[in-house]
């Protein structure tokens, strides 16, 4: 038995003293990094802010807006605002931990570089500024620190937005002079500072304080072309979004048939101010049915799409100071961009003489058809109860969806989160 | 025929301590023709002393005058022969005519033992029930055949992997198919793939040669695998493939030749009224246009104009520059004016399907020796699909199985095989390149046939190798789906696996009753995946597509054990097993592409370069775990009646921080002497406990950073490497502190056998529970995480199995048996630690996820909105309304699934009958809403005028008297139309709301009804052959299921964990195949 007892001692013995140095050092991710640079990481946000700007979000602006007309698949039922939560959740996932979280992280790597540190503030303002625009109330202080608040609290949009006004006031201060730039970007001469002034413009008039609008926007991008444009080109990964959407993936799902932009622009349906140019400005937006995505179109595959710009700035102003009793300061501001339309796109874009509410609305009417498909022109609509008269597409309701629906990845994962909001109910500021 | 060498009885040996003893020797042999039978278990009855036949049959044992000697040996009848001046005896054995008391199941390590001994659920499936199905794989001939086990083909492409599953689903991250163990050591059974678009894959199961397997063993239980531990969540498989035969002849040959021929179950019905367009409404916004249809050549929808009221002459056409002039020489004009009533659903389906076509040959040879013996076989399995191109599946296998006896105390197994297959895969699914989706949305009216040619525009400027679908019936320019000529014929997936196993084995007596047994096991394959789509092709591909990956696995594992067997007396006797396994996993995947052609003609040229720079990718991913482990098992037999058996296994992966230990008993007793009850020839009950589990992913414990391309769920992107390459932190967050998934198993059953063995009933009970099962954790994305690797989750499952056999005759000639089984399983996702749902596969709209407190791999989607008393809300023109959250719309999982079988044999003629059925499961039925959507489905073909006025779902009202196309519906607010507005809006496939589209997906399918001959031996001696049979073997040709129009077992997602999604699927098939066999 002494044999049999040595023979399994042994057996023990081999392999157990193998057990642990055969599995050692095994389990270290050949594949990808664990840590990146701060200068690397801006990148991601800008690609966040791009995607905002100009992917699903824009085509749910611009559809229900009456810009464009959900046409074909699942784009038929937005037409008629039917959504659901889900339908919310890349957007949603996008601004967060695709682009404030990365905005933070920069933030945090940056303290040496204070030019970036103050770049990725911007970019954070615009992902957190739209973001409660677009929903209303929205985590933001609690936000992207997963260590310490796993479940976010929403905080009340107004609080958003004047968390955002502060973060842009930091940016300023770290950026300087500089002039814009970024690898998403086309070359720009705007400063991110003034880059900075009429993103506060801009959400100081969200948040209906059109003094305040008016100050910064008198300090934001001056230059004509200055402002900030997505880069795209004809390599794949790397073209105009609605290109991609419209021609690569998703051909016909949207269209202009019938919308109430193609109407104002083909002169079918009379603008307050009548703007014979349009004639010129619909043959780059549109072509037929369809967005002009052919070259030199307003979609074209390297088609630069409009972030924040001069003709934004401007149109602020304008409203600014409208509503500040600025009249003439006003009409300047407007017809500034008429002038610039008419150098643009050729033909006549005559300028306003109107004073008062009809003066606003010409402004807003020139926002709605300059900015197409820009989310702002969704956040005029609202902020301004429908003052220019968009369709509503929905024979049941007399609105406009008035906000996006809070994703359903929100709902199901933090324990915040303060119940579904009606699409039809207005975000606080707007009520 | 079981004539083995079991180590299991090699290690019996027993202490001689009596007294007046006598030598006897003498030579066993087997009844026919006088083959030596080694390995047979020589006993002195009533003493416990015992010994083994040699290689060449021979015994030598101490016997008394008047004792008796016992030879036993599985599949024989065994013998008793009373000692009393002989000293030698020599004995001739017959085999037993598969007594249900000799029937063994194969252990863990690939032991075999005697079913009566075995305190486990386990099941032996032998060759010649899994061989009469003529399916390519090894396991889809297992499907209703045992209770406890699914088998599902998800598709009838060929070379399909399928998915399989023991009881219940256990784990969300973890592998999903059982352990496969191959001859004692564990294989890769990968599925590579599978989601909602792509092609089908194969299954690395399928690689096997079927004519290679001697049987296959079911271990259900946890308690049962728990050697594995790790990895064996799932139960485990084992397959034990042929050896050559000891004894009998030097050499035979066996030589099999099967054809079969495969055709579509079932297909979709499509309405031959309505041409491609609309209503004329779509376009002026005319409410008093709603009925009227307008043809529009260019058109997504069949909402057109009615076919039969078009004039029947030729249609008008533009007869200038712009045509397209296809490749058979067909020109095409510009419609003007749509004239011609001709459908073209019957040739529009020819173009596309066939008749599959298969053609197995296979050869298999026996050497035997005395120093060991020798199985060698070559297979080569040629198959053609049902779709007419490019669709096939090659595989031809060499096998190699030699057993050689080194000396009396050492053996030497060396197993090997290897497998090459090459195929062709037709894309499937919401694939704008899919087969289906282009296929079935083909209104009526158009001819797809010509697919292909030159286009012409209106200054007579060519375009080569135009594509022309119905949406671009110029082929103009690339259309929005490919034309399904263009998808089977010019786009091309070809996949190559070459694959070797090889599985050494050496066991030697190291001390009396001691063996060693050590078994190294290499598994290597090679896979290599191909896609390419033409300049033309539709979607992202239109600049023509290229890319190409190639995987490599490797697994390795090292598995040594000690066995020993102690017979103390006649009443005690004990076994133990003590061994350790070092086992390794490496896989890499190298693969690039290129998109944006720039030469469009490439000829056969499959290469990268072929565009600029930013439009050629590359991509390398590696793994690489290890695992070791130590185990020991022993095993005891009391009184002859009670049988107990514990494990325990200490296993430390590399995957995990900390070693786990994994235990299981269980115990077994025999009582029917008890019972006093005679019909009742044969009782035990079992019980047992097990543990075993699941490892994390690799390299899960980390946070990445990484250039993260970012895009919407509509296809439209970012790509980082082309604006800087920024790198991102991974959305995902690790977790360094990952456990192990437990899964703790109860189970409780019995085997009875009633008069004489003619009613045999076996039953189980279980009650499996994993712990701490692996979630990514949903995180509020404004957490900055969208997902956090957490041990979060608890899923059971309980259930029931019945196998119950009858056999209502058994006589030298004639046997006729009639298997049944039934299993219930109740699966339940316990807790997912506050997140609601996790999405398994599927789409945004439709999915398959877990879901807190419902089945696993519940169907999730849009729902209608309902108030508290579940009623319809409905909108002020009587239609419901989408709710703005989505839920639990189905549960794919069957309420009970069965088996039923019959088999007859009457000399050499043999029958068989095998029905499958699967009850109260659910599927997504896709596909039948999106043709809603576009007026394909018949549903949307109807006509009536209307009785009264009734509302419209875009508010429209429509006054009696209307004709109209659609139907009238009443969802509880008054009869309401549903028209092109409703079916292309919210009651539709693109809408929000797949609760409407979820059917009930119960089946029962005739799985196989075969017919054999086996012409007599003396018959085919004159022709000097050994044996000669045929058989016929018709497979799935009749379902019953409330599903018309696709096989009920397809699945979207191939074997994936994600279930019941039908879309666009590649269809079934059904089968007839006829085998001829010739031994010589």
């Amino acid at each position: 038995m002494k044999i049999a007892r040595n023979i399994i001692l042994l057996f023990l013995g081999i392999s157990l003293s193998q057990c642990k140095s055969f599995v050692d050092g095994v389990n270290v991710n050949p594949n990808q990094f664990t840590d990146a640079p701060p200068e690397l990481i801006i990148g991601q946000v800008e690609i966040a802010v791009v995607m905002l700007n100009e992917s699903q979000p824009a085509r749910f602006a611009g559809i229900f807006t009456d810009q464009f007309t959900g046409f074909d698949r699942q784009f038929l039922a937005y037409d008629s605002y039917n959504v659901i939560s889900g339908d919310f959740d890349d957007t949603w996932t996008n601004i967060y931990s695709s682009g404030i979280a990365q905005a933070r992280i920069v933030q945090e790597k940056a303290d040496k570089n204070l030019v970036l540190k103050g770049r990725a503030q911007i970019m954070e303002a615009i992902l957190a500024g739209e973001a409660t625009a677009l929903y209303g109330d929205v985590p933001y202080v609690q936000s992207c620190k997963p260590l310490e608040f796993p479940n976010p609290k929403y905080d009340a949009q107004k609080d958003v937005l004047a968390a955002v006004q502060t973060l842009l006031d930091q940016a300023i201060q770290n950026v300087g002079t500089t002039t814009a730039s970024g690898a998403l970007f086309t070359a720009s001469n705007a400063t991110w500072a003034e880059i900075a002034h009429t993103l506060k413009a801009r959400y100081y008039l969200i948040a209906k304080d059109y003094a305040n609008a008016r100050t910064q926007a008198l300090i934001g991008i001056s230059k004509v072309n200055g402002g900030l444009h997505s880069l795209h080109t004809d390599v794949t990964g790397q073209k105009n979004l609605f290109y991609q959407f419209g021609i690569e993936q998703r051909g016909g799902y949207m269209t202009v048939t019938r919308s109430h932009l193609r109407k104002l622009i083909t002169g079918e349906r009379a603008r307050l101010l009548a703007t014979p140019g349009d004639a010129n400005r619909g043959e780059v937006y549109f072509d037929r049915e369809e967005l002009n995505y052919f070259d030199n179109g307003y979609f074209a595959v390297n088609a630069p799409f409009p972030i924040v710009n001069w003709y934004e700035n401007q149109l602020i102003l304008a409203e600014a100071q409208a509503r500040t009793g600025n009249t003439t300061a006003a009409v300047t501001a407007f017809n500034n961009v008429r002038d610039r339309l008419a150098v643009v796109y050729g033909g006549s874009f005559p300028r306003t003489t109107a004073t008062g509410d009809l003066l606003i609305r010409h402004i807003l009417e020139e926002k709605y058809v300059t900015m197409i498909g820009s989310l702002q022109v969704y956040h005029d609509i609202r902020r301004t109860a429908n003052a220019i008269g968009i369709p509503v597409k929905l024979s049941t309701s007399k609105l406009i969806p008035q906000r996006f629906i809070y994703p359903q990845v929100e709902k199901n994962a933090n324990t915040s989160f303060p119940g579904f909001v009606d699409i039809f109910v207005q975000t606080p500021v707007n009520k | 025929m079981k004539k083995k060498l079991p180590l299991f009885f090699l290690l019996f040996l027993g202490i001689l301590t009596v007294e007046a003893q006598s030598r006897v020797s003498g030579k066993v042999t087997l009844n026919g023709d006088g083959s030596a039978l080694p390995g047979v278990t020589v006993q002195v009855k009533g003493s416990g002393k015992g010994s083994q036949t040699n290689g060449e049959g021979n015994y030598v044992i101490e016997a008394a005058k008047g004792q008796t000697i016992v030879f036993s040996f599985i599949g024989m009848v065994t013998k008793e022969v009373l000692v009393e001046n002989q000293s030698i005896i020599n004995v001739v054995m017959e085999e037993s005519l598969s007594q249900l008391n000799e029937i063994v199941v194969l252990t863990a390590l690939g032991l075999e033992r005697k079913k009566d001994d075995d305190v486990s659920s386990s099941t032996l499936i032998d060759a010649s029930a899994l061989k009469r199905s003529g399916e390519s794989g090894v396991i889809q001939s297992l499907s209703g055949k045992t209770s406890g086990l699914t088998v599902v083909r998800n598709s009838g492409d060929p070379g399909a992997g399928a998915y399989i599953q023991i009881r219940g689903q256990n784990t969300i991250f973890g592998e999903s198919s059982p352990l496969i163990i191959l001859d004692g050591v564990p294989i890769s059974n990968s599925s590579l793939g599978g989601g909602v678009d792509g092609v089908v894959q194969q299954s690395r199961l399928n690689d096997l040669n079927q004519d290679d397997i001697e049987n296959v063993t079911v271990l259900k239980g946890a308690a049962a695998a728990a050697v594995w531990g790790t990895g064996a969540a799932n139960g485990v498989i084992l397959i034990q493939t042929k050896k050559g035969k000891a004894g009998g002849k030097k050499v035979s040959i066996e030589v099999s030749n099967q054809v079969s021929l495969d055709h579509i179950i079932r297909e979709f019905e499509k309405q031959t009224k309505f041409g491609q367009g609309y209503p004329r409404y779509w376009i002026s916004g005319a409410s008093r246009e709603a009925y009227t249809f307008l043809y529009d050549p260019n058109s997504s929808f069949s909402w057109g104009d009615k076919i039969g009221l078009r004039s029947g002459a030729k249609d008008d056409v533009r007869a200038g520059n712009e045509r397209f002039e296809s490749q058979s020489g067909n020109v095409y004009y510009p419609i003007q004016q749509k004239n011609s009533k001709t459908i073209y659903n019957e040739s529009n389906r020819d173009q596309v399907f066939q008749t599959g076509f298969t053609w197995n040959k296979s050869v298999g040879i026996n050497f035997n020796s005395n120093a060991g013996s020798t199985f060698f076989s070559f297979s080569d399995w040629d198959q053609e699909g049902i779709f007419r191109d490019n669709s096939t599946y090659r595989r031809t296998t060499l096998r190699i199985n030699n057993e050689t006896k080194l000396s009396e105390k050492a053996k030497l197994k060396f197993n090997t095989t290897f497998s090459k297959i090459h195929s062709d895969r037709i894309q499937q699914g919401s694939n704008l390149n899919g087969l289906y989706l282009g296929y079935l949305r083909t209104p009526a009216d158009f001819d797809n046939r010509d697919y292909k040619g030159t286009y012409y525009n209106p200054s007579g400027v060519a375009t080569l190798n135009a594509h022309r679908s119905y949406r671009k019936y110029l082929g103009d320019v690339a259309p929005e789906y490919n034309n399904p000529g263009w998808t089977i014929y010019e786009q091309e997936n070809p996949n190559d696996v070459s694959r070797f196993i090889l599985n050494p084995e050496l066991s030697v007596r190291l001390y009396k009753n001691i063996t060693l047994t050590s078994r190294f096991g290499i598994d290597y394959y090679n896979d290599v995946r191909e896609s390419y789509f033409p300049v033309n092709s539709a979607g992202a591909a239109s600049t023509g597509s290229f890319g190409r990956t190639e995987m490599t696995e490797m697994n390795t594992s090292f598995n040594t054990f000690l066995t020993s067997t102690h017979v103390i007396s006649d009443k005690f006797n004990f076994s133990w097993i003590l061994g350790s396994q070092f086992e390794s996993l490496k896989f890499s995947s190298l693969g690039g592409g290129s998109t944006q052609f720039t030469n469009p003609y490439v000829g056969d040229l499959r290469i990268f370069g072929n565009a600029i720079a930013a439009n050629e990718s590359v991509g390398l991913s590696r793994q690489a775990s290890k695992k070791s482990g130590a185990y020991a098992v022993i095993n005891a037999e009391i009184l002859n009646q009670v049988y107990l058996e514990m494990t325990g296994r200490y296993e430390l992966p590399s995957t995990l921080p900390a070693a786990v230990f994994y235990p299981s008993v269980s115990a077994g007793w025999v009582f029917n002497k008890y019972l006093h009850f005679k019909p009742l020839n044969y009782a035990k009950l079992r019980a047992s406990f097990g543990q075993v589990g699941i490892e994390p992913g690799a390299y899960l414990s980390s946070t990445n950073y990484g250039a993260y391309d970012r895009g919407s769920t509509w296809g439209d992107f970012l790509q980082a490497s082309n604006y800087g390459n920024p790198y991102a932190r991974s959305s995902s967050a690790g977790n360094p502190n990952l456990k192990r998934e437990l899964v703790t198993e109860y189970e409780v059953g019995g085997d009875f056998r009633f008069f004489n063995d003619f009613i045999t009933i076996g039953t189980t009970y279980y009650n499996r529970k994993t712990t701490d099962a692996l979630l990514p954790v949903n995180l509020a994305p404004s957490s900055g995480y969208t997902s956090v690797w957490r041990n979060a989750a608890e899923i059971s499952n309980k259930g029931f199995e019945i196998d119950a056999g009858i056999r209502l005759a058994k006589t030298h000639d004639l046997e006729v048996r009639l298997d049944a089984n039934f299993s219930k399983n109740k699966n339940m996702v316990e807790s997912l630690s506050g997140v609601e749902s996790f999405f398994l596969d599927g789409f945004a709209g439709a999915s398959s996820r877990v879901v807190e407190g419902y089945p696993f791999a519940a169907l999730w989607g849009g729902k209608w909105q309902r108030d508290g008393q579940n009623n319809l809300i409905l909108d002020q023109n009587g239609f419901p309304l989408p709710s703005t959250s989505e839920g639990v719309i189905g549960d794919p999982n069957p309420k009970w699934k069965g088996g039923l079988g019959a088999n007859l044999s009457w000399k050499g003629i043999s029958l068989s009958v095998q029905f499958e059925t699967f009850q109260g499961n659910q599927v997504w039925a896709g596909t039948s809403g999106i043709l809603k959507y576009f007026g394909i489905d018949p549903e949307t073909a109807n006509e009536f005028v209307t009785k009264q006025e009734m509302k419209t779902y875009d508010g429209r009202t429509v006054s009696t008297g209307t004709t109209v196309r659609g139907n009238v519906a009443n969802f509880g607010g008054g009869n309401v139309i549903l028209d092109a507005d409703w079916y292309s809006d919210l009651g539709g496939g693109f809408g929000p709301v797949s609760e409407q589209f979820i059917v009930d997906g119960s089946w029962t399918k005739l799985r196989e009804v075969s017919a054999g001959y086996t012409i007599p031996a003396s018959l085919v001696q004159k022709i000097r052959l050994n044996s000669a049979s045929i058989n016929f073997t018709g497979r799935n040709l009749f379902i019953w299921s409330p599903i018309k129009y696709f096989d009920p077992e397809v699945n979207l997602t191939g074997a994936s964990k994600g279930r019941g999604l039908e879309y666009f699927t590649n269809p079934g098939t059904g089968s007839y195949v006829v085998t001829v066999k010739l031994g010589f």
